[in-house]
């Protein structure tokens, strides 16, 4: 029980510095990678798209629940639409949109995700006509 | 500093010992609001709400007044939509749960006319929990995912 405590603790702190590390900054592969194992590629090619899209966008943690090796941070994501993202070209808009993400750690590093992110709003906020 | 009287003093502590009485008193139902036990109750809460989502099933789980709104607007849209915990994550009196959605588009959504169309999406949920019911929430559903299998907005 101990153990499990102390872990959530460290595991929250992780997130923390890593948000802290990417958040309204530049994210080349060498500091993503101190952070995300080479097991959650997938995470890392959304970072390089969003990055892409977004240059130095913003993740805010809003709220965090740990349990185990997991870590859920309700989030919002900001940033300015200055390239292409998801096909759509710089819109120059910038967005604030909330999304949900849980990180699996093991070992000081990311080696999982799920993610949510407000798609609707994020459409809505770049003016997509749909 | 607040000076008082020996005898308001003495009136004072006794009402702070009979306060400090009442969680004991209440801890039998206190004990309870675990993150275990709420995990628990959120797993009854889905199986009842997948059984029916009359008035006295959802008062029986919550107070939280937005939520009922929520589920009449989602059992208009998708008369008997089913809920799925795909992963919880809970600590305090939070619970956080991933969730698939599946229902059928038979009824009107927010002014969109029924199209028949199966959906089945994920929502995000955070439900707060005290004395075995919910308060308050915080939601996210995929939206977008809903546009685009009814047909309303094209799939990327």
């Amino acid at each position: 029980m101990l153990a499990t405590m102390t872990s959530t603790t460290e595991n929250k702190a992780f997130v923390r510095r890593y948000l802290d590390a990417i958040s309204g900054k530049e994210k080349p592969a060498a500091l993503v990678d101190q952070y995300i194992a080479a097991a959650d590629q997938l995470l890392k090619d959304h970072i390089v798209g969003g990055e892409i899209g977004f240059p130095r966008y913003e993740l805010i943690a809003d709220e965090m629940l740990a349990e185990d090796d997991r870590v859920m941070v309700r989030f919002t994501f900001r940033g300015t639409h200055k390239g292409e993202f998801v096909g759509i070209s710089a819109t120059g808009k910038t967005v604030a949109v909330p999304g949900v993400i849980i990180y699996r750690i093991a070992d000081g590093k990311i080696i999982d995700h799920w993610m949510l992110m407000d798609n609707m709003a994020m459409m809505q906020q770049l003016g997509v006509k749909m | 500093m607040l000076r008082l009287n020996p005898f308001v003093t003495i009136l004072v502590l006794v009402a702070l010992l009979l306060g400090a009485c009442q969680p004991i008193v209440a801890q039998p139902q206190r004990a309870m609001t675990t993150p275990e036990a709420n995990k628990a109750f959120v797993l009854r809460y889905f199986e009842a709400l997948n059984q029916d989502k009359s008035p006295a099933t959802v008062d029986e789980y919550m107070t939280d007044e937005v939520l009922k709104h929520h589920i009449e607007i989602f059992e208009t849209a998708f008369p008997g939509y089913q809920l799925r915990a795909e992963e919880m994550i809970a600590e305090g009196d939070l619970v956080f749960v991933r969730t698939a959605f599946e229902g059928v588009h038979n009824g009107d959504l927010m002014g969109i006319a029924p199209t028949g169309k199966s959906v089945a999406i994920e929502i995000a949920l955070i439900y707060r929990i005290e004395d075995g019911k919910i308060v308050d929430h915080w939601m996210l559903a995929d939206l977008l995912g809903v546009m685009q299998q009814i047909g309303v907005v094209p799939a990327q």
